[in-house]
């Protein structure tokens, strides 16, 4: 059993061991680089965020809303 | 729990005559918003048809926003009770009420199947907020007076 096997169980352990054989690693240094790749990759995007994300877009108003596309497609 | 139609999400990723509505309900409420099978299609046409030139980037936004899990997250509902049910809402209420369309039963019906308390739609031009309400969901903007008089009909009728 490995440490992996302890920690997990044993179907995902071994689908893991092979994802890092499949890219050359050991289990053990594939763990570490996706714990680092986690760590170094930017927040989940939250709603304080959002509306100025909205206008850096410089998005043109859209002629009508959903719900006049929908009346206007005739959508039954 | 708050279930948005796609009206709502659409407001809230693009720029149109809700957005400042939408807005303010977003920061009031700081809502984590459930995207199921219902909004892809709709999210889609809106965005290509309204904003062609930022599409991509509109809809690659709701992606990673859903993969974030901050502000959308993945309702997982399955497709055939969910069907059923707006099916029986349709066969209730569509008779006296003809602008009914069969997405808007679907979005109450996923809301009902979902257990969600709240209904946040800015379609007034159907009768899809004011079946929310029959069911007894909370509705967001309040109904306005012809859906109060349609409602009243629709329980009374």
């Amino acid at each position: 059993m490995t440490l992996l096997q302890t920690r997990v169980d044993d179907q995902t352990a071994r689908r893991f061991e092979k994802a890092a054989r499949d890219r050359g690693e050991t289990a053990y240094s594939y763990l570490q680089r996706m714990v680092a790749e986690a760590a170094a990759a930017p927040a989940p995007e939250t709603w304080d965020t959002h509306w100025k994300r909205l206008k850096s877009l410089k998005l043109k108003p859209a002629p009508q809303t959903l719900a006049e596309l929908r009346e206007a497609a005739g959508e039954r | 729990m708050i279930y948005a139609d796609t009206s709502f999400i659409a407001s809230v990723y693009g720029l149109d005559a809700n957005t400042t509505e939408a807005r303010q309900f977003i920061e009031a409420s700081r809502p984590r918003l459930p995207l199921g099978f219902l909004h892809w299609p709709e999210l889609a046409k809106c965005f290509w048809t309204s904003q062609p030139e930022n599409a991509e980037i509109l809809w690659d936004w709701v992606k990673t926003d859903l993969a974030g899990g901050k502000k959308l997250y993945p309702l997982e509902l399955e497709a055939d009770p969910v069907a059923r049910r707006a099916a029986g809402l349709l066969i209730h209420y569509c008779p006296r009420w003809q602008k009914l369309r069969s997405l808007d039963a679907l979005h109450v019906a996923a809301a009902l199947a979902g257990g969600f308390k709240t209904f946040v739609s800015f379609d007034t031009r159907s009768f899809q907020r004011t079946l929310a309400a029959t069911q007894k969901l909370k509705v967001w903007p309040p109904l306005t007076a012809a859906e109060h008089l349609a409602l009243k009909s629709g329980l009374t009728g």
